[in-house]
């Protein structure tokens, strides 16, 4: 067991040396480049801060190498074990924690589900029996209409057999008129006054129910 | 592998799984992180599904340890994977190291030099292969793809339709799936989802219904945002069309198994519709048919392509009654076809049953689960 770091630490890209050992071409222009006092002392301050990194770097690698030998060291495999169970231990409550929100959220979304399904069916049992109430209103309505219909009808027969009825009458006793006004005129140039007074004839009295008038009348 | 005993391998594999999957599991990812603790951001916080994937994964190895034709492509597939989560060859002899330590934790009395040396030998063949896949993927694929959230249109309080661009044209054939890595909410947790659309464009649709504690699908339905980062994996999957095929198609979809159904028509119209295809999609409510829009208007545009939507549970509705499947199957003899099949897995399995039951050729079928991830 070697136990090698998976990504060795890898050399900085700009060492002390490159900053200290850095140079610059000469401004052409006299007087206006930098002051070339400040630019050193400014590599050297680089390179100080370069060369502590490096070594916290390297003091920390060696740490880590120290640390990594422990672990493979027989004698502290029972340590490494018990690592290892810790490890497992709070890799498990983790795992708890996070099947605990999951199960909320699945607990949530699926009652969620179920309310919105119960009042879907609700809402559709709503919408059928509101069908069935309309559909019998419906049927009744037409019921309804149907009898007032029929009793329209039977009033409208009536009215027309009354009309019929009256008509005839007035019809008769114009014609009656008529013809008792010929027969007075007549009279009224006859003396014979003894034949008979004028009497009207008799009328036929309206029928009260839906009877075709009487054949003998008129 | 013809050093390898297969069998020694196996028995030692039932000796050590007989502790249980997920101890095992346990034991291995906890010696990894011990001795390189720098490998554990590479993982999610909850390591339930990773563990159960180590353990489907090392039993898929060890019982198809003689059977290279059928081991190697499933390994490629597994080294291309790998490259999304970061893993690189460096960490090979870290996991086998932990492999091995495991094993014989687990063996107890019955580990012997021998068995290690067999592990050993089996672990290096596995590494070699996947890290030959995974070097040959990096020469032409990055291990994944960055892409925004562009649009989502939550159709029903469960199921959106997600739009995502990619600074480049992701590289998938129709009917191929991706695994998606929604990394502004749900880092190092990815998930798998078809896009809805043929390929060739930077726009992916993408159709995500909500599984009920589901991290990954809550998230993307219920709380992405126009701009949120998005990670793609490498495509994969087999619901494409068939590519020596000119049979006509029928494509039974169940809720978001449409997705795939749809790349495949956009697909068919891109080859100029020379093929007959007849799309069912299913839903249980006419609430769920939350891309009936779409629908109408691919049977309106194509007059090689019939749509019918089936609505098993919802007496509101006037069209066709019944599941999917059935509906599909009894309307004619489909036996000249390809059929596709895509929805979740009891939809799958009972519309596989009339599909079989219909004397459809199986070479002629394919077909894809939706529902939890494995």
């Amino acid at each position: 067991m070697t136990a090698e770091p998976l990504q060795p630490s890898s050399k900085p890209a700009l060492t002390a040396d490159d900053v200290r050992n850095a140079t610059f071409p000469q401004t052409r222009s006299n007087g206006l480049g930098l002051d070339e006092s400040k630019v050193y002392a400014f590599q050297e301050q680089v390179a100080d801060a370069i060369e502590q990194l490096t070594q916290r770097v390297t003091d920390q690698d060696q740490q880590i190498e120290d640390l990594r030998r422990k672990i493979v060291d027989p004698a502290n495999q029972a340590r490494v074990q018990q690592a290892v169970s810790v490890l497992i231990k709070a890799q498990e409550t983790a795992d708890s924690t996070v099947a605990e929100a999951n199960a909320f959220s699945q607990r949530v979304a699926t009652e969620a589900r179920a309310t919105f399904e119960e009042a879907r069916h609700r809402a559709a049992d709503q919408l059928a029996e509101a069908e069935r109430a309309a559909s019998r209103a419906a049927d009744e309505s037409v019921a309804a209409r149907e009898d007032v219909q029929r009793e329209a009808d039977w009033w409208a027969t009536y009215r027309d057999s009354l009309i019929n009825q009256l008509q005839y009458f007035l019809s008769s006793l114009g014609t009656h008129l008529s013809e008792a006004q010929q027969q007075a005129q007549a009279e009224s140039r006859s003396p014979a006054q003894e034949q008979g007074g004028f009497m009207p004839p008799s009328v036929p009295a309206p029928v009260s129910r839906l009877e075709p008038p009487p054949k003998d009348v008129g | 592998m013809s050093q390898i005993d297969a069998e020694k391998l196996k028995e030692n594999w039932s000796v050590v799984a007989a502790h249980g999957g997920d101890n095992v599991a346990h034991w291995f990812y906890g010696h990894l992180f011990v001795h390189h603790p720098e490998a554990r951001p590479l993982f999610a916080p909850s390591m339930t599904t990773q563990r159960d994937r180590l353990v489907g994964a090392l039993g898929h190895v060890v019982s198809h340890v003689d059977q290279v034709d059928e081991l190697v492509p499933y390994l490629q597939d597994l080294g291309r994977d790998h490259r999304k989560f970061g893993a690189v060859a460096a960490h090979y002899p870290a996991v086998g190291e932990s492999l091995l330590a495991t094993l014989e934790h687990f063996s107890y009395d019955v580990w012997t030099t021998e068995l290690a040396d067999q592990w050993g030998e089996a672990y290096g063949l596995v590494t070699e292969v996947m890290v030959a896949a995974a070097d040959e993927a990096a020469k032409t694929q990055p291990p994944f793809w960055e892409a925004k959230v562009a649009d989502v249109d939550q159709r029903t309080f469960d199921i959106a339709v997600i739009r995502l661009t990619t600074a480049e044209p992701y590289p998938y054939r129709a009917g191929q799936s991706c695994a998606i890595e929604f990394s502004d909410r749900q880092p190092r947790l990815w998930r798998w989802y078809t896009p809805a659309n043929a390929p060739g464009s930077t726009e992916l649709e993408f159709h995500v219904r909500l599984l009920p504690g589901g991290p990954v699908s809550t998230s993307l339905v219920r709380s992405a945002h126009v701009g949120d980062a998005v990670r793609l994996g490498p495509p994969f999957g087999r619901l494409t069309l068939i590519d020596e095929s000119d049979r006509p198609l029928l494509l039974i979809a169940g809720s978001t198994g449409l997705a795939p159904m749809k790349a495949l028509v956009a697909q068919l119209a891109r080859d100029g519709g020379r093929r007959r295809a007849a799309l069912y999609f299913g839903a249980r409510t006419v609430r769920e048919a939350y891309d009936a829009r779409a629908l109408d208007e691919l049977n309106a545009r194509h007059d090689w392509l019939s749509v019918t939507t089936a609505i098993s549970d919802d007496s509101s509705w006037r069209g066709t009654q019944g599941l999917v499947g059935e509906v599909a199957l009894d309307a004619q003899d489909w036996t000249g076809h390809d059929v596709y099949v895509c929805g979740s897995p009891g939809m799958v399995d009972a519309t596989l049953e009339f599909v079989a039951a219909h004397g459809v050729p199986g070479e002629h079928v394919r077909y894809d689960e939706f529902g939890e991830s494995k």
